[in-house]
């Protein structure tokens, strides 16, 4: 038995084939950047060496807002301020601040170093980009006009079909090709095989991440209708009935200026009501008014999507609103656990570590579709000018995403080699996608796949042993220093250290093996 | 082994089956989560689900455009569905 019949296996199977082999190489820089992004809090203070250290000093929130003002004036009289508090991978602050200009409302962000007591904004820009770098070219949102999220959003969506369609064609022969998983096979045997078999490994994985990064990119088509249809243009209802805290942000008929209680009290008493909650965020809203308010999240970060909001009146302090850790509504806690989902933050750091090895099983899942695609079709049926197509694409897509290896070594090298002045962030963003591109570009020149994979395994080992290295030059902060003071630092200069050391014993490794052969016998 | 062509179809009933299923199995899809919305009592919840399952049932449609031997029939189902769920939609009740 077939499983589906014969017209509809051959159905699938193109459709399998096709939208794969579109998708494949965005899909792998999406899962590429994003795993590596999974770690974006972690990297942080690896990245900005002012960082490094505990948020330990006790803030007064009025006079950080003060303070805030002079560096951006209008953030004093902002009706909304959200500050995201400090954690002991990131220990900054980062506000975001509605300021009114001009008639209209534009966000400012700022972050606030309790470290070296150093306010900047992003107008100014960042103090260090590797993980913002990452995060965003993971939903390629370098490419302008949002055209990149859209693009994005669909591959997504094709990666789901893809998915499902494979699933569909490989049912039939999932169990027989597990087990006949084996290193000894032909090359196209090998590629086959594993293809289904990380593809069955990784399939629960890669159609939540399908499904919740279509969400993320997309979901301004699924819920613009409901808006339009349902709610009859009333946009901050449905915002309220997923964030609570919405309500309190009227702001029609301002209400008379008052004294009241401060922030870091009201803070205070929240986390005494709640000790076992991390406070992830405070949201600000109406400061120096009757109707001030402090709303905080409440996070557990073990727990899976259980976490709590309050809002605390500033004026009475007395909750006026108060949901409990874990009690929220359907609506309340949907997208969080879509967030949950999507950023690995439950179970702490094995939840996070499972989903790296997921995603670079993905990334294999991907290259080994291409290399069988590439692989069935290298026989007489098809013409010579069909072959080197084929063969064309095959190179072209490998040199794009195993140079983003090396491109990435690089961009962590370059944040720290770059001098932190003005114009920091761009330099080294451009000397990122510079040189990847010029990588990129050289593999396709050296035509074979193993020679692609040697030079971008040999120089993507050198520049990753170089981060450690770097990283003691720069800032002083060798390992051997770090390892008991800086556990993220460490962490970071440790998993570079492995890497290059792995990927030069690989790059040996596949050199000695070519050298016996001659290059086209072996592809 | 690429899969054999002649189990493929022409490039416009192909073109009407990528089409249906994108195009379509999204206004399907979304009018569907909007009818959900209807149900007493759990409807809001299903409409909120729709931010995955509302994804889920698109990507099913896509898959499932291609099992059908004429497009114009997948196209013609499609729409008629969509528009019977939006009616139900627009007009089961007030606005929410």
């Amino acid at each position: 038995m077939k499983g589906l019949g014969t017209r509809l296996y051959n159905i699938f199977f193109h459709t399998h084939t096709v939208s794969g082999i579109v998708i494949s190489a965005v899909l792998f820089i999406i899962f590429f950047a994003g795993a590596i992004s999974l770690y974006k809090q972690e990297m942080y203070q690896w990245e900005n060496p002012a960082a490094r250290g505990q948020a330990t000093r006790k803030i007064n929130y009025e006079q950080l807002i003060h303070r805030l003002d002079s560096a951006r004036s209008g953030i004093k009289d902002a009706q909304e301020i959200r500050v995201v508090l400090p954690t002991q991978a990131k220990p900054i602050y980062t506000i975001y601040a509605g300021v009114k200009e001009a008639g209209s409302e534009v966000y400012v962000t700022a972050f606030y170093n309790p470290i070296d007591d150093k306010i900047t904004t992003l107008e100014q820009g960042s103090t260090s980009t590797v993980g913002e770098t990452l995060y965003r070219l993971h939903f390629l949102d370098h490419i302008p006009l949002y055209l990149g999220r859209y693009i994005a959003g669909f591959v997504a969506l094709f990666f789901a079909f893809a998915s499902i369609t494979g699933v569909l064609i490989h049912w039939k022969n999932i169990v027989s090709k597990f087990y006949a998983f084996s290193f000894r096979k032909t090359k196209k045997q090998f590629w086959t095989t594993a293809h289904t078999v990380f593809g069955l490994i990784g399939l629960p994985f890669q159609l939540m991440y399908a499904i919740t990064g279509a969400f993320y990119l997309l979901s301004v088509f699924i819920l613009a209708p409901a808006v339009i249809l349902l709610f009859n243009n009333d946009q901050d209802k449905l915002v309220t009935m997923f964030y609570p805290t919405e309500a309190f942000h009227e702001h029609e008929g301002m209400a008379a200026a008052a004294i009241h209680g401060s922030i870091g009290d009201g803070l205070a008493k929240i986390r005494r009501d709640y000790p076992d909650n991390t406070v992830s965020y405070l949201e600000i809203i109406n400061l120096g008014h009757e109707n001030a308010v402090l709303g905080a999240e409440l996070i557990n970060q073990k727990a899976f999507n259980a976490n709590g909001t309050v809002v605390l009146d500033l004026l009475s302090g007395q909750y006026k609103l108060e949901i409990k850790p874990g009690h929220k509504n359907y609506a309340q806690s949907l997208l969080n656990g879509i967030a949950a989902l999507h950023f690995a933050n439950f179970g702490g750091w094995l939840t996070k570590a499972f989903y790296f090895v997921l995603s670079i099983f993905t990334c294999f899942v991907i290259i080994s579709g291409v290399l069988m695609w590439k692989q069935a079709r290298d026989k007489p049926s098809y013409t010579n000018r069909q072959r080197a197509f084929h063969h064309r694409v095959t190179i072209c897509y490998l040199s794009v995403c195993f140079s983003l290896f090396p491109a990435t070594a690089l961009l962590f090298l370059s944040e720290l080699i770059v001098p932190t002045a003005e114009g920091h962030v761009d330099r080294v963003n451009s000397l990122f996608f510079v040189l990847w591109l010029v990588m990129a570009v050289y593999c396709y020149f050296r035509k074979t796949e193993t020679r692609i994979t040697v030079f971008c395994l040999a120089s993507g080992g050198i520049l990753s042993l170089g981060v450690p290295l770097a990283n003691g030059m720069i800032t002083g902060d060798w390992m051997w220093y770090t390892f008991n003071r800086l556990p993220y630092v460490f962490a970071v200069d440790l998993l570079w250290l492995i890497t290059g050391m792995v990927s030069l014993l690989f790059a040996g490794a596949m050199d000695r093996k070519k050298s016996g052969t001659s290059v086209s016998e072996v592809y | 082994m690429p899969a054999n062509q002649k189990y493929l179809s022409s490039p416009l009933q192909r073109f009407l089956k990528i089409s249906a299923g994108l195009i379509g199995g999204y206004l399907l899809a979304t009018s569907f989560h909007l009818a959900l919305a209807r149900i007493p009592f759990i409807g809001l919840n299903l409409l909120f689900s729709g931010a995955f399952s509302g994804f889920v049932c698109w990507v099913g449609l896509m898959i499932l455009a291609f099992v059908a031997r004429n497009g114009w029939w997948v196209w013609a189902i499609y729409l008629v569905l969509s528009l019977s769920f939006a009616a139900v939609a627009y007009l089961g009740g007030p606005s929410l």
